[in-house]
């Protein structure tokens, strides 16, 4: 297991202007029916959880948060 | 892998699966397969304790044996041990 030396640093960004390309007002997909400034978190449902050992090497027992960071650099998924 | 480690691996995986559990039935109190799952890893815990602990001596210091010699620091400190 080598996960360790994958820590997160956060990339650098600028703020975002309107004028960016690309950059749109609309809000995109499921998010647009829901309200603005609201944030919202699913609640998680239950699973087939991992046994001992894997959720042990995984970090967590559902497999739903086994989550690995994998964008670096700025980089996105 | 000796028999000391995987023993104490197996007392580490029932812990851990434990803790998760019952941090998901803190927001999911009433979930049948949640409190199952706690209920198999309390006895899984419970269970992989006792077998080491009958082999390589008390884990936690309420384990000790105060009935014939002290065993708490009979067996070796953590960085004794190799692994």
């Amino acid at each position: 297991m080598n996960r360790m030396n994958n820590y997160y640093q956060a990339p650098r960004r600028r703020p975002m202007r309107p004028s960016d390309a690309g950059c749109s007002d609309e809000t995109p997909g499921l998010l647009a029916t829901l309200p603005v400034a609201m944030a919202y978190v699913p609640m998680q449902v239950w699973q087939t959880v991992y046994d001992g050992e894997t959720g042990l090497a995984r970090g967590t027992i559902f497999p739903c948060f086994d989550l690995p960071f994998l964008a670096y650099r700025g980089a996105s998924l | 892998m000796n028999d000391r480690a995987s023993m104490l691996d197996r007392v580490r995986a029932a812990d851990f699966t434990l803790i998760d559990a019952g941090l998901y039935l803190n927001t999911h109190p009433d979930c049948p397969g949640g409190l199952d799952l706690f209920r198999r890893a309390q006895s899984e815990r419970q269970a992989a304790v006792r077998a080491y602990e009958a082999v390589y001596g008390p884990l936690t210091v309420d384990a000790a044996q105060a009935t014939g010699a002290w065993d708490w620091t009979a067996s070796p400190w953590p960085w004794e041990m190799e692994g």
